[in-house]
């Protein structure tokens, strides 16, 4: 579904991402992790075609952004760790505008539109201005977004941040429910828990490289010798964040 | 206090000079050109301001009364301007600002912070008034014979009489707020002035001022000025100020220190009166401050479940367009541009209707090519206004763009149809309309058409491009975008390739102008139809330009990391 290799990003002086190499297998959730700063969103942007990476292959459903960018929008669905949106439309505004970027039309947007609000309890505020909606329901609302045109893989940043614990508890049951059917989804979160819960397998980054990609099985194998503690295994995977992170900060 | 007041100040300053720095880095060579650029304007201006004021000073008989009248006038339109200007700022800084909740949660003294932001409004509202004004006084009191030390006390006379708006707007604000919404009052105060600013332009249209050019003109000057009579305004600190430069010009210390006086205590004495009033207006209506950056007191708008234009964005061919106008319409603060056109428009037609029938010894079609050049400033402006900052308008919700499979090209076009075409037709209306007035013939008309198009369509597209290259979604207000780096860009290449348009389109018409101008400059000889070589190259080197403007801009859009 993913395949990057070798993958590199740079802005001016500072490599973001470092020759990064991952696989992420179809019907799988993988959970990407990583301190602040270490390539998270750089990794995500360049899987959502916002950004070129400066070297390597970046392979989405085996196609490449250069030559098949519209192909692999139209299948996949992106959630950003900040919930921006045009402010000035409604929700269903939203929904029928993005459909239409995707084909989608008439009377089967709005159905599929009115469907997803009613499912992330957005219903009744369909015509209201976004700009009155709350974090959490703008957060709720690009996830409906992201769906409306039922992607096969679906790339979501720190998808929990802002929400409430029944908006969680959904969301985490929809990301399962979205591997059931044989799709992706590619994750970053920073919360070890959500990623244990979740996640087929796990990607650490650190300083713009994969520190560690395992299966979950592996994973707790790990943990177990770390007295049963994923915040151990990462915080030993990125013991030298400290020192690198003075040193990464770009002088003016 | 002080310590307080220094820390705070230092913080803006820091982010001042850190803007300019990212900018200077970014684009180095653009930041050098409009410096350069920016420094012949202003030594020009001085220049003129040199030559003006040396020419009333040596008017016999009335020539020292006569600019020491232009100064009482300045002085009297600076402080309205500066009112209207620092009365949406003081809203702005102290009600409005995004880092109000950041800095009451510092442990400062209230009046330090008062005094900051009251300098911020200061600084805001009257950096152009001092750049422009005190350089003039400087030369009005050099050219009376005064040394270094008095021009510079003049310069400080204009400083202190900037100050007057300003604490009035503040404490105007903070007593309005207390009743009514932050926002609402923002933009009842930015429609005022423009409404104002409008009624001042049609004022000086009003008066015809080419009616003081060649023979005659002065005595007709002076009859004007005569006619203004503000001795009577006692109570107006801009009385007392230029009392004080009279004073100061004529050398009579006595009567200058009278009024120094006057100006400094009452300086004084209203600072204080703001700290200690201020104090307590602020308080109570603080809360107002952090209601209104949660958005409390905004136009609420009644959302048509399915208007016209709310079922087009379900279209995939017009889907941009109509979320382009949806979102135009919806925004409170486009309106106030639009009644800045209407101006614009007013101002126009006006304007022909007042044409002289026999130009400075030319042709009307001299004049209708001329009065072009006039409209595509209007057009740069809106340009400048609508099309460049449209890409920054779509603010952090860009990344939908960028995530969905339309394509950029599809954007784009949105931009143009929305923002780029009504400029086009904007301006080929007016001219046309004001050409028929001026009674052209057909082929004149076609030719001026022709050149409006090209006018216009060029900085329509160098909006388009730059506005791409230079995209900023996090500033948090577009308009801003207008005074980057880009926006500055776009108004010098506009400006000089409107006159490069005008000038070619002259000569070529007017074997006077085209004489004149081969004599004085190393222009070329345009006339026996040599202009369309001209012409022709020129539009190729255009055109090529925008095609490879518009094509970098499109790849920044494509994988531009903003």
């Amino acid at each position: 579904m993913i395949r990057l290799e070798g993958v590199v990003k740079s802005y001016q002086n500072f490599v973001a991402v470092n020759g990064l190499t991952l696989h992420v297998p179809p019907g799988s959730v993988f959970g990407f992790l990583g301190p602040n700063g270490a390539g998270k969103t750089t990794t995500i942007r360049m899987l959502t075609g916002i950004l070129e990476p400066d070297e390597g292959s970046l392979l989405v459903f085996g196609k490449t952004y250069r030559k098949n960018r519209n192909d692999i929008l139209n299948r996949l669905g992106y959630v950003p760790d900040r919930p921006f949106l045009y402010g000035k439309l409604t929700a269903m505004e939203l929904l029928r505008f993005l459909g239409s970027l995707r084909k989608i039309q008439g009377a089967e947007v709005q159905r599929r539109a009115m469907d997803l609000l009613d499912q992330f309890n957005l219903a009744d505020f369909a015509n209201q201005l976004i700009e009155r909606y709350s974090h959490g329901m703008r957060q709720k609302l690009v996830l409906a977004s992201a769906l409306l045109h039922d992607p096969d893989l679906l790339i979501v940043d720190e998808p929990m941040v802002g929400l409430d614990p029944r908006a969680a508890k959904q969301v985490k049951e929809l990301i399962l429910q979205f591997a059931r059917q044989g799709k992706s989804v590619f994750m970053s979160t920073h919360t070890l828990e959500v990623a244990a819960q979740l996640c087929h397998q796990v990607g650490i980054i650190h300083k713009g490289k994969l520190v560690a990609d395992e299966s979950i099985p592996n994973l707790t194998k790990r943990i177990e010798a770390n007295d049963g503690d994923l915040e151990a295994v990462f915080m030993a995977l990125t013991k030298d964040l400290e020192r690198d992170q003075d040193r990464e900060v770009v002088p003016f | 206090m002080i310590h307080d007041y220094v820390v705070l100040d230092r913080l803006g300053f820091y982010q001042l000079k850190n803007r300019f720095l990212v900018n200077f880095q970014r684009n180095p060579i653009v930041m050098i050109l409009l410096l350069c650029l920016g420094g012949l304007f202003y030594w020009g201006y001085l220049e003129l301001s040199v030559m003006l004021l040396a020419f009333i000073f040596k008017q016999p008989v009335y020539g020292v009364l006569l600019a020491t009248k232009l100064i009482q006038i300045l002085l009297f339109i600076a402080l309205g301007i500066g009112l209207m200007s620092s009365l949406t700022n003081a809203i702005a800084h102290f009600y409005l600002s995004r880092d109000l909740e950041f800095q009451f949660s510092l442990p400062v003294n209230l009046n330090s912070w008062l005094l900051h932001r009251f300098f911020q409004v200061y600084i805001q509202s009257n950096w152009m008034l001092l750049l422009f004004g005190g350089p003039f006084i400087w030369i009005f009191l050099d050219l009376s014979g005064n040394n270094m030390l008095v021009c510079l006390l003049g310069v400080g006379v204009l400083a202190a009489l900037s100050a007057f708006p300003v604490l009035f707007s503040t404490l105007l604000c903070m007593s309005l707020v207390k009743v009514f919404p932050a926002r609402r009052v923002h933009q009842v105060f930015l429609v005022a002035t423009v409404i104002m600013v409008a009624s001042l332009v049609f004022l000086f249209r009003y008066l015809e001022p080419e009616q003081f050019i060649g023979p005659g003109g002065m005595d007709r000057f002076r009859g004007y000025i005569d006619l203004v009579s503000l001795d009577s305004q006692q109570w107006n600190p801009a009385i007392w100020a230029s009392n004080l430069l009279a004073a100061l010009s004529q050398k009579q210390w006595t009567e200058a220190l009278r009024h120094g006086g006057q100006l400094g205590g009452a300086f004084v004495g209203t600072v204080g009166f703001m700290l200690l009033a201020g104090r307590r207006l602020y308080r109570s209506s603080w809360d107002r401050a952090l209601q209104s950056l949660s958005g409390e007191g905004e136009i609420q708008l009644d959302i048509a479940k399915d208007s016209f234009l709310s079922r087009g964005l379900q279209y995939p061919r017009w889907s941009q367009e109509a979320r382009e106008v949806l979102l135009f319409l919806r925004d409170p603060s486009q309106w106030s541009q639009v009644f800045v056109l209407l101006a614009l428009l007013g101002l126009y037609l006006f304007s022909v209707t007042k044409l002289p029938q026999n130009p400075f010894g030319g042709t009307m079609y001299n004049l209708a090519l001329g009065n072009s050049g006039f409209v595509a400033f209007i057009s740069l402006s809106l340009a400048s206004r609508f099309v460049f900052t449209s890409f920054s308008s779509d603010g952090q919700a860009i990344w939908l763009m960028k995530t969905t499979p339309d394509g950029w090209v599809h954007f784009v076009r949105g931009k143009l149809l929305v923002y780029g075409v009504p400029t086009l037709i904007f301006a080929l209306v007016l001219n046309l309309l004001s050409g028929m007035l001026m009674k052209l013939t057909g082929e004149q008309l076609l030719y001026l058409g022709i050149g409006v198009v090209w006018d216009t369509a060029f900085m329509v597209f160098l909006a388009l491009g730059l506005g791409m290259l230079f995209i900023n979604p996090g500033i948090d207000n577009p308009l801003k975008m207008i005074v980057s780096t880009g926006g500055f860009l776009l108004m010098a290449v506009g400006l000089f390739v409107t006159l490069l348009h005008v000038i070619l389109r002259l000569t070529s018409n007017s074997p006077e102008i085209n004489l004149l101008l081969s004599y004085m400059t190393w222009w070329p000889d345009l006339q026996d139809g040599k202009v369309y070589y001209y012409f022709g190259s020129l539009f190729l080197i255009e055109a090529l330009g925008l095609v490879w403007l518009c094509r970098q801009g499109l790849t920044h859009l494509r994988i531009g990391d903003f």
